[in-house]
């Protein structure tokens, strides 16, 4: 007697990995591999996966028969594992797409957090700098006086505008949009000021009069709660925010689409059950499981929801949410950015294009696509998309972004004011009649 | 080679057909022509053969109820986790595959109601097609019932699966995508079969291969099943089945 067939149906609708940012990973180097024989295969399973489960199978018009001519003498050429490994980032970037990359090894059980110790800022890039948009609450970084609309100006001595040349001039060789330039430039300021923990790190900033406020930091450690591992793709950090707005308004807060933040938006919606409407901030959410944005969307709708298709090279898929018991009627709003990416532009668009939901503040990253996680044998993980988005409009968002109803911008000045004019947009959408 | 070619050439006619939108002709996977020197059986010689290679009618019919668990890994994702599979003579059924890192994914049917529940998306109840295709695949004993379940089994050629030489045999229903069923030529279990699994979400084809048949209480099943997709493979290895188990009703409904 066999098992049910619908294993593969039950798994295969909501396994969909969706990252579009290697927030979780080390880039620490590794040992160079030993053996060329390992890189060979490596190479090989690279190649041939794009050449056989690209879902485009014109690779957008990509020779890639000519690319593998191109980067195989440049991966046997390679001195070192790393080296080759970046011959392999750059012949996947020929692509010019979203959700391929190579990532090194993850870090051994234990140590997983020891590279990532933070003084506790999240950076926006505005105005071609990096400003300070957070500051955690307890985190050395709050007790040092640094405030919102603050600029990162030097790290341990040298200005942060020279550290991050070398990035900025690669980034300007390559083909990618606004929106990721400024996450790749946010991301890599932020890496540069944590490293492990309670190491120090003098840092510099300019305050709301541009005067230099110097301070020495420890780094700290996260210990909060972490996803489990997913097969391939690592645990990742688990951070949550909802609150009730004083004006009556669900607020819910959340670093990315992983599994125990399921429970927590579908608590937090239910406990605003009576509220006049629920803001979901996804600004700088670089994704997570796909399905999830369907699961969300079954909350907030009383009727069968698409959010969009996804078409491999064998066909397509639609990505639906079902509606649950008693889900939550009044208006919601999506607010982006454009450090919001693939499951957060699946929720955002699915929102906006069944007017379900208003969409406030910045264009979106516009990197979604269908990808999975997958072992190469130099130990390394390697990310492909297996398919492309289209929204419920029929509109590929990979890299456009999703538009806002309502244009909102941060400014450093409203920052250092103590306001986030985009969250306060969003209470005024939901407050008018 | 031949072998390779053989799986390869179908494998590659079932990618037209998956993710399609809703069943019709092209969802319905495509078998080899017949070939002219190859002298066929009867359909209802070979799921007889079939029944009495797994233990036969009696044995199958004698139980009530079926247990069943194992282990489940999907590549290349790289994820795994248990399953759990309850059924009853009622056609009542339950899975429960808890994936490490998600947790529980449930698919039932209570006899009237198929149902499926994850912590992803919610809850969901099943209708039309889908619900048809459930009802067929809850049947407790679908081998010797086949003649009931599908509406024809016709014998339509002999191929490779592996090693093996297999009847390939076209078992069609009403209103839903062709099964395609092989059936070893020499010891009748079996082998392989291609089916359009039915979602909302759109149509998956799946081609799954029944491996290291073992005898529990009289009747032989595979204890290791791989289902592939033109992505995704699925192996479950089944560790252990127990019949005529006591499941009680509250098994097979909806969880709120």
């Amino acid at each position: 007697m066999k098992m049910k067939q619908t294993f593969s149906r039950l798994l295969l609708t909501f396994l969909f990995v969706h990252i579009a940012f290697a927030v979780g990973f080390s880039q620490a180097p590794v040992p160079a591999a030993e053996f060329p024989k390992v890189r060979q295969e490596t190479f090989d399973k690279v190649w041939n996966t794009i050449n056989e489960k690209h879902y485009d199978p014109t690779f957008g018009g990509v020779d890639w028969i000519y690319i593998r001519e191109l980067y195989l003498p440049k991966a046997k050429a390679a001195k070192s594992d790393q080296d080759f490994h970046n011959v392999l980032r750059q012949m996947l970037g020929e692509l010019k797409l979203s959700h391929f990359n190579i990532f090194p090894p993850p870090p051994a059980i234990g140590t997983e957090n020891d590279a990532n110790a933070s003084v506790g800022v999240e950076l926006k890039w505005i105005g071609d700098h990096p400003i300070v948009f957070r500051v955690d609450a307890g985190s050395p970084a709050a007790g040092a006086g640094i405030k919102p609309g603050y600029v990162l100006n030097k790290v341990d001595g040298k200005l942060i505008s020279e550290t991050l040349k070398p990035i900025q001039e690669s980034l300007a060789k390559r083909q990618v949009t606004e929106m990721m330039r400024r996450v790749y430039l946010e991301r890599t300021a932020e890496a540069v000021i944590g490293g492990k923990p309670d190491a120090k790190v003098a840092l510099e900033f300019l305050d709301g009069e541009d005067k230099p406020v110097a301070v020495e930091l420890s780094r700290v450690k996260y210990t909060g709660e972490m996803s489990q591992a997913l097969g391939n793709f690592p645990k990742q950090r688990v951070i949550f925010e909802s609150r009730l707005l004083p004006e009556n308004i669900g607020y819910i807060r959340f670093n990315m689409w992983v599994i125990p933040q399921a429970a927590k938006i579908r608590a937090a919606i239910r406990e605003y059950a009576s509220a006049d409407g629920i803001i979901i901030d996804l600004r700088g959410n670089p994704g997570g499981v796909g399905g999830m944005a369907g699961g969300v969307a079954g909350l907030l709708s009383d009727k069968q929801i698409s959010l969009g298709t996804m078409a491999s090279r064998s066909g397509s898929m639609a990505l639906l949410g079902y509606p649950q018991p008693e889900p939550f009627m009044k208006k919601i709003v999506v607010l982006t950015d454009h450090g919001s990416a693939s499951t957060s532009e699946m929720f955002a668009v699915g929102m906006q294009e069944n007017q379900r939901g208003k969409v406030i503040g910045e264009t979106s990253a516009g990197a979604i696509l269908l990808s999975v996680f997958d072992p190469l044998p130099t130990g390394y993980t390697f990310q492909y998309a297996i398919s492309d988005y289209k929204s419920p409009k029929n509109i590929l968002i990979e890299g456009r972004g999703v538009k806002p109803d309502r244009e909102v911008v941060l400014t450093r000045e409203s920052l250092l004011a103590g306001r986030d004019l985009q969250l306060d947009a969003a209470v005024t959408e939901i407050r008018k009649n | 080679m031949k072998r390779i070619l053989g799986s390869t050439f179908i494998l590659g006619l079932l990618v037209a057909a998956a993710f399609a939108q809703k069943p019709d002709s092209s969802a319905t996977p495509v078998v080899k022509p017949v070939s002219n020197t190859v002298k066929l059986p009867s359909s209802k010689d070979v799921v007889d053969k079939y029944v009495k290679a797994i233990g036969g009618r009696d044995a199958l019919l004698k139980h009530k109820s079926r247990y069943q668990t194992g282990t489940i890994e999907l590549s290349p994702m790289g994820i795994k986790g248990t399953v759990e599979s309850f059924s009853r003579s009622d056609n009542r059924s339950l899975t429960k595959v808890s994936l490490d890192g998600i947790g529980d994914i449930l698919d039932g049917y209570d006899g009237t109601t198929a149902w499926t529940s994850n912590p992803v998306q919610g809850n969901r109840v099943k209708a039309g097609t889908e619900l048809e295709q459930s009802k067929r695949q809850s049947s407790f004993a679908r081998e010797v019932n086949m003649d009931k379940i599908y509406t024809s089994l016709t014998v339509k050629n002999v191929e490779k699966v592996g090693d093996r030489d297999a009847y390939v045999v076209v078992a069609s229903t009403t209103g839903l995508p062709d099964d395609i069923l092989y059936f070893d030529t020499e010891s009748g279990l079996m082998l392989r079969s291609d089916g359009i699994v039915l979602a909302p979400e759109g149509q998956q084809a799946t081609t799954t291969f029944y491996e290291d048949y073992r005898e529990v209480d009289g009747i032989k099943s595979a204890h290791k099943i791989r289902a592939k997709t033109p992505a995704f493979e699925i192996t479950t290895i089944v560790s252990e089945i127990k019949y005529d188990v006591a499941i009680e009703d509250s098994k097979f409904v909806q969880p709120k």
